[in-house]
């Protein structure tokens, strides 16, 4: 017998509110399928089963919002006996998710190609984990409360820590909800209280929500979020910023001759390449590749791209590409179509919502020649390119233009000095000269 | 307008309704530009013409898209494919 629980699909999200049941009691399920549509500030996300069995119990009904980490199903797991211990005290351990390397049972598109993230948790390093579920791990079991108070797992745990009341603490996250950076440091002058066990440990399910928010106020709160997550990005790291000029003209004519007489859906496009070359020269830097967590950098080895998509209402969302270092082109463009076409659809799946290593964003088919992007928090680096444009092109005596495109580096000083980051772009930038090498 | 161009142009409207569903078929003239009004990028063109591929069974070839910037365009590429 396990628990399925609100899985965190990104750093901000705090809870989810359950818009349908795609299965019932008695319903056998297996790894990567479908279960349920839930509705988050982001987007409605088709949440994916992480593990195989039968569905036993939901605990939950549609227009129920819960916090992250809460139980949502109970599941007797494939192989195991009947149901003994539905009551079972798990409520501090979160869903986990399969190692990297467990294919999903059901063959799907994007469930064969994209393999969760790694956690960059310190208990776990091989094990996927949600970070806000991960981060919930270290905090007290659940509680009921009453009058909850908005905050972050992690700030909930760094008050009770150290022994902060948090009622006394003004947030300045999304609706005045208490971050990380609004908690004092132990042994300032904040006037401490025992945390009341009320306001420990993640919330319970609130109030039914007989509706999913309407596109205006999911698009409200989606910059919110957005507003808070790049407030703490200049507030809390240092960045530093680099740009290059690559010498794009190699990539085009690839791509024209690769595209040639394709058929449409076996089309590449440059935004795959883009990808790729940043994907290996991750791999290749690691001090750009990872999260700064707790006061240090932690490198991840594997390669999660994310990828900055505009949604046609405003507003953006960053899907990510597990193991982009590792994808072929035609993978990666598969899954950009895929992923791109139901990011701005609104119907991402949690898989594809995994914390991401490092991130691109693309300002491209806009016609702008540079982007340098805001560090999306934790991570340390995020590039920009910029859309094609002519340059000059000056050899001996010769004058020409060729098309260019320019590349940015927005890293974060803490975890990476400048001249690997040059190292970084150049590398870049000879990956996309030689796109028959990607 | 002939009833066949409209009738493509009813096509060309379904593959673009497929890919951005935020969008009313009112929004769709064959005068819109297909990036600056109805903001579709370069992966949602490439979506647009495997959804034409498969409701007309003509593919553009890679050298046409930068020239098919708007409706029309994709509408006229489209009935000069199914003439010849």
């Amino acid at each position: 017998m396990s628990e399925i629980r609100l899985p965190s699909l990104g750093a901000e999200m705090e809870e989810g509110t359950l818009l349908e049941w795609y299965v019932q009691p008695g319903d056998e399920i297996h790894y990567g399928d479908t279960i349920a549509l839930l509705d988050t500030e982001k987007a409605e996300i088709e949440m994916e089963a992480f593990e195989s069995g039968t569905i036993e119990a939901l605990l939950i009904e549609p227009g129920q919002t819960i916090a992250v980490g809460e139980p949502i199903a109970r599941l007797v797991s494939a192989g195991a006996g009947a149901p003994t211990d539905a009551s079972a005290p798990t409520a501090e351990r979160p869903e986990p998710r399969p190692a990297p390397s467990e294919p999903p049972e059901r063959p799907r598109p994007e469930a064969t190609e994209v393999t969760p993230a790694p956690s960059p948790a310190r208990e776990a390093p091989k094990e996927w984990r949600p970070e806000a579920a991960a981060r919930d791990a270290e905090v007290a079991p659940p509680a009921p409360q009453v009058g909850r108070i908005k905050a972050t797992p992690l700030a909930r745990r760094l008050a009770a820590e150290r022994g902060l009341d948090l009622s006394r603490i003004s947030g300045s996250g999304p609706h005045g909800a208490i971050v990380e950076a609004d908690i004092p440091e132990a042994g300032s002058s904040e006037p401490a209280a025992p945390a009341d066990a009320g306001t420990t440990g993640a919330s319970t399910a609130s109030a039914a929500r007989p509706e999913a928010p309407t596109d205006a106020s999911r698009s409200e709160r989606r910059r919110e979020i957005i507003a808070a997550a790049m407030t703490r990005s200049k507030r809390e790291i240092p960045h530093y910023y680099l740009a290059t000029t690559v010498e794009i003209e190699p990539a085009i004519d690839w791509l024209a001759d690769r595209n040639r007489e394709r058929a449409a859906s076996e089309r590449l496009v440059l935004a795959a390449l883009l990808i790729k070359a940043v994907a290996l020269a991750a791999r290749e830097f690691p001090e750009l590749n990872g999260h700064w967590r707790d006061g240090s950098f932690h490198p991840s080895e594997a390669v999660h791209v994310g990828m900055v998509v505009s949604l046609r209402d405003g507003g953006l969302v960053v899907p990510t590409f597990a193991d982009a270092d590792q994808r072929t082109l035609e993978d990666t463009m598969a899954a950009l179509r895929d992923v791109v076409g139901r990011a701005r659809a609104g119907r991402l799946r949690s898989r594809e919502l995994g914390d991401a290593t490092i991130t691109i964003t693309s300002l491209g088919d806009d016609g702008v020649e540079s982007i340098f992007g805001v560090i999306y928090p934790p991570q340390v680096a995020i590039v920009g390119f910029g859309g094609i444009h002519q340059a000059l092109r000056v050899e001996g005596r010769l004058h020409g233009t060729q098309p260019v495109l320019r590349a940015t580096l927005s890293a974060d000083h803490r975890a990476s000095d400048g001249q690997r980051g040059s190292r970084f772009l150049q590398s870049i930038s000879q990956r996309l000269r030689n796109p028959e090498q990607l | 307008m002939t009833a066949r161009s409209s009738s493509m142009l009813d096509s060309v409207c379904e593959a673009i309704l497929e890919v951005a569903p935020n969008l009313s078929r009112s929004d769709l003239q064959r005068s819109s530009s297909l990036h600056d009004d109805l903001g579709l990028d370069s992966i949602d063109l490439v979506n647009v013409a495997g959804a034409l591929a498969e409701h007309t069974g003509i593919t553009i070839p890679d050298a046409e898209y930068g020239r098919l910037t708007r409706v029309g365009d994709l509408v006229d590429f489209l009935e000069a494919r199914r003439s010849s």
